[in-house]
């Protein structure tokens, strides 16, 4: 699923950087209220060796009982989520992971290794609360890897650019062939990093990349406020349509499987 | 080659070395524009190149490779009498771990078929580098097959480079192997437990004790043979007598670091000859355990270290600098942020190395390539114009002022206790994450001591933990109080104690005896040690020792959760024969030969930044009253940071505001010279105290007038 010797190319510059700064902007503003974050608990045996809040990445003092009394330990200290590992438990997950890895293992295929491991110490040296699944599911390499061979077509690129009054804010592009991702690069890789991209510049570029690289170039553009209002909608789908209408979403050679799964996942009819 | 390192600048054929160089792989890079890039690059104001060799890209199959007889983007002969054509030096870095994003960081694939050379972890799994876009298992360099392996491509390399070397050629340096850090996998009982390396554990054991009675006696054990001694599989120690086995596995962690780099230099030496300087990388740019600069420094020719720091790291880069400037031959950042780091981060940062003491810098990556972004020269051979002027402006600034012949002024040395930091490294929590895993993502705004433990060991307090705190109060009160001062560690020699009028070093219940010896010498010879909170009554082995404590008081009384200048520490020992004074004092000075020593029992609570410890302000100006240091240049804002420099053509001063504010401060205690801003011709004019604006995160510079 991951190309050995990955192409990463071209990544530009302010173009990532803005990239980075979407999440900000789609989050919204921090609330002043501050949440307390994840409480992780480093233990042994019934001694309690470092309680962190892990919002604030600060020490805090709770009372510890063992981890059968976490939901104690929660109600008392106000964390709803608590978070206990043994002290070796990280190098347990290593171990167990270290055994079967292979160097030559697609890095999906390592990972899962590594999501293995984890859950052959759930609920031994890793404890949560609440206390969530009785084990982790690992999920299957073959079926991830079938379930992307049957979304994306062979040979496509995939362009996600956010655009500000048409012109490129920040772009990715993820190449996809042979059942691997091989390529990631930006619009930078075909001209500058804030291209004009209105009326058909979009396709020209798209085009240009194609060439460059090779492959069918799958573009979603979206202006900046676009993507906001609907990472921020109450009701997405039909952000995504008013944006879709209004011309502020782009969509160019988007294959009819991913137009069919979009529907599927909102469950509503195309209006005619 | 005919070349010396001296007051911490490198001279080739008796002419200085302006180290200021960029990182430039050639191989990834097409072939055409090799020459217009170096244009470009010569154009910043750049002599040196800095280059991987990468082993795995020249070799074609096992013992074939291919330096430009196939591919031109790999004709390094060719690269090389390019740079020598375009009046470029080059630091060459041929591995065999080179990283620079490559798949198995520049390893051949084919390496990792053979199971028997990897390091070993505690379980005895081999020890996989989780990095995408393949997880690989780090190979063991103790390993013969693996050395043989490393010689077979040096060869290689040696002979397509032979015309290439200094003063036939480019290449003035070559640096061995890459950031060497057991593969960033620093916790000491992660691994190595290969029986290359238990071997080799057995063998630091012996040259440290010398024999067996020795080394039961502070292992309070019964081996009989060396070959019986197992290293410790975690950190299992109960009580302090049992610290030194478990302590020495932390040791010996530096020792196989150094003799990985030591067996990497005999093949170089062996390959490319003796006449040429050698040189390493630490990652981290405060490098302490498995980590040793001074021990590097005894078979390189200077050790470097890497950092790529944002803006609001700003302190944590700063402490490093002092420590690396202090304790290295040669004070170079052998890789510092040129690209993924925000540009206006690197005009802050930038500065402050050289504002700390910084002799030498490699831009990585100067040329932008595959797998990076953000460089001032872009693959195709274009500029990103800001970045381009900024480092054209940087070189040109930091040479017509003289910089790299100057010497910072530092009255003061903090020294840090590489026994304790062992303790703390051992005392990490979340084992095997280890204290580079916190230093990712912790700041030092977080607590220092958020991932060690509070055991005792039955020392009456958590050493580690205790330990930990104090050095980040110590360097945060110094730096809040506006002192000048250097950062070093125990092995500093008598020669570096005695430049210093004021030397603190934390001290606990235990301490080298050899340690405390040389301590007490500095003080004799009119040096003012501060110590403390404890006096130590130990020595490393955990046998009575009272070098230092035959000349210090025992405490009359002790208070916890005390309040020292309105702020909570967790304890202070108050001591009632102090000179004299009415009243229990929590520190007392000690007269001991023509110096003194001063006993500072007050154990801090957490400290992470100057404004915790700017109510200190009038405990430091005790302290250097004491030691006969005389403040000056102290700015009035905790927050403002102030580098004094000293050289041929008078003092430089370098203010710094590592914040997100404008600030408008007094610095006092000018003197009677007067300073000229060396960008904007400002003068600041003389007397005892001058104002000083400054707009966020940036550094002005002003010369003596």
């Amino acid at each position: 699923m991951l190309e050995k010797n990955i192409k990463i190319v071209d990544l530009g510059y302010y173009g990532w950087i803005r990239l980075f700064d979407l999440f900000k902007c789609i989050r919204g503003p921090k609330s002043d209220e501050r949440k307390p974050g994840p409480l992780l608990l480093i233990y042994r045996g019934l001694r309690l060796l470092r309680a962190l809040d892990l919002g604030s990445m600060s020490p805090v003092n709770v009372n510890f009982s063992g981890i059968s009394r976490l939901d104690v330990l929660s109600d008392e200290s106000g964390f709803p989520v608590v978070i206990a590992l043994e002290e070796n438990a990280v190098a347990r997950v290593a171990g167990h992971a270290q055994k079967r890895i292979r160097y030559d293992d697609d890095y999906f295929s390592q990972l899962g290794t590594f999501i293995a491991a984890l859950s052959a110490e759930w609920r031994k040296t890793i404890f949560t609360y609440p206390p969530g699944p009785a084990r982790i599911p690992v999920p299957s390499y073959r079926l991830i890897n079938g379930v992307l061979r049957l979304l994306i077509p062979d040979n496509s690129i995939l362009l996600f650019t956010v655009t500000e009054r048409e012109v490129a804010r920040s772009s990715i592009a993820v190449g996809y062939r042979g059942g691997d991702f091989w390529l990631l690069t930006t619009l930078e890789a075909v001209g500058s990093e804030d291209a004009d991209l209105s009326g058909g510049l979009l396709g020209e570029a798209a085009d240009a990349l194609g060439r460059k690289f090779g492959g069918v170039v799958r573009v979603v553009a979206v202006e900046r406020e676009a993507l906001t209002n609907i990472a921020r909608s109450r009701l997405p789908a039909g952000a995504i349509l008013w944006a879709v209408n209004t011309g502020r979403l782009r969509l160019l050679k988007i294959p009819w499987r991913w137009k069919v799964l979009f529907w599927g996942l909102i469950g509503v009819r195309p209006a005619r | 080659m005919d070349y010396r390192i001296k007051g911490q600048r490198l001279y080739l054929d008796d002419a200085p070395v302006s180290l200021f160089s960029g990182s430039y792989q050639y191989w990834r890079i097409e072939p055409d524009l090799w020459p217009r890039i170096l244009e470009k690059v010569k154009g910043m104001g750049f002599d040196i190149i800095e280059t991987y060799m990468p082993w795995s890209v020249h070799e074609v199959k096992k013992g074939v490779f291919d330096f430009g007889e196939r591919s031109p983007n790999l004709d390094l002969p060719r690269f090389l009498g390019l740079c020598r054509e375009a009046g470029f030096k080059v630091l060459a870095r041929p591995g065999p771990h080179i990283n620079a994003e490559l798949t198995y960081f520049g390893y051949p694939e084919r390496l990792f078929a053979d199971a028997d050379i990897s390091s070993r972890s505690s379980d005895g799994t081999p020890v996989v580098l989780p990095v995408p876009p393949r997880m690989f298992p780090v190979p063991c360099y103790l390993h013969p097959r693996f050395l043989s392996e490393v010689r077979t491509y040096f060869s290689a390399l040696s002979e397509a480079t032979k015309e290439a070397v200094h003063p036939k050629g480019a290449i003035m340096a070559i640096q061995v192997d890459n950031e060497c850090s057991k593969f960033f996998r620093t916790h000491p009982f992660d691994h190595d437990y290969s029986d290359n390396s238990i071997r080799l554990y057995r063998r630091f054991l012996r040259e440290k004790y010398g024999n067996l009675k020795s080394l039961n006696r502070a292992y309070r054990s019964d081996h009989k043979s060396w070959q019986l001694i197992d290293p410790p599989r975690a950190f299992r120690a109960e009580k302090a007598s049992d610290l030194p086995y478990h302590l020495d596995w932390v040791e010996y962690g530096e020792y196989y670091v150094l003799e990985s780099l030591r067996l990497i230099v005999d093949i170089i030496r062996d390959c490319f000859g003796d006449g040429i300087p050698l040189f390493h990388n630490y990652p981290t740019v405060m490098p302490l355990t498995p980590l040793d600069i001074k021990g590097a420094e005894e078979f390189l020719d200077w050790q470097g270290v890497d950092s790529y720091p944002t803006k609001r790291q700003y302190h944590s880069l700063r402490r490093g600098i002092k420590y690396t400037s202090t304790v290295s031959r040669l004070p170079a950042l052998m890789e510092f942020s040129s690209g993924p780091i925000n540009l206006e981060d690197e005009r802050l940062t930038t500065w402050a190395t050289i504002m700390h003491g910084i002799k030498g810098i490699n831009f990585y990556m100067i040329v932008e390539r595959e797998r990076w972004l953000g460089s001032p020269i872009r693959r195709d051979g274009s500029i990103r114009k800001e970045h381009y002027d900024f480092y054209k402006r940087f070189l040109s600034e930091v040479r017509s002022w003289g910089l790299e012949e100057m010497t910072p002024y530092r009255p003061v040395l903090l020294l840090i206790n590489r026994e304790y930091e062992r303790l703390a490294s051992a005392s990490t929590l979340l084992f095997p994450l280890s204290s580079l895993f916190a230093e990712a993502i912790g700041s030092m705004k977080r607590p220092a001591d958020l991932f060690i433990g509070d055991e005792d060991f039955g020392l009456g307090e958590p050493v580690a933990a205790r330990y930990a705190r104090l050095s980040s109060f110590w360097y945060f009160a110094l730096s809040a109080a506006g002192v000048h001062f250097g950062i070093a560690d125990d092995t500093a020699d008598p020669g570096l104690l005695r430049r210093h009028p004021l030397v603190i070093m934390p001290t606990f219940e235990f301490c080298d005896t050899r340690l405390q010896e040389r301590l007490l010498n500095y003080a004799a010879e009119d040096g003012c040690l501060l110590i403390g909170p404890r006096v130590p009554r130990l020595d490393s082995e955990m046998a009575p020792s009272s070098v230092l404590a035959d000349h210090l008081q025992r405490p009359s009384s002790v208070r916890r959760n005390a309040l020292v200048f309105g702020v909570p520490v967790d304890e202070i020992s108050l001591f009632s024969d102090n000179g004299g004074a009415p009243e229990a004092s929590m520190l007392y000075r000690k007269p001991v030969g023509r110096g003194c020593i001063v006993h500072l029992s007050m154990v801090p609570g957490e400290i992470c930044d100057t404004a915790g410890a700017e109510p200190f302000r009038p405990m430091m100006d005790t302290l250097l009253r004491i030691a006969g240091v005389e403040p000056c240049f102290v700015p009035a804002d905790h927050r403002i940071d102030v580098s004094l420099f000293a050289g041929d053509g008078g003092q430089m001063l370098m203010v710094a505001n590592p914040t997100e504010e404008s600030v408008t401060t007094e610095i006092s205690r000018v003197g009677d010279v007067s300073f000229r801003d060396l960008r904007n011709g400002d003068n600041l004019g003389s007397g005892g105290v001058i104002d000083i604006s400054l707009e966020p995160y940036t550094i002005r510079v002003f010369a003596e007038v």
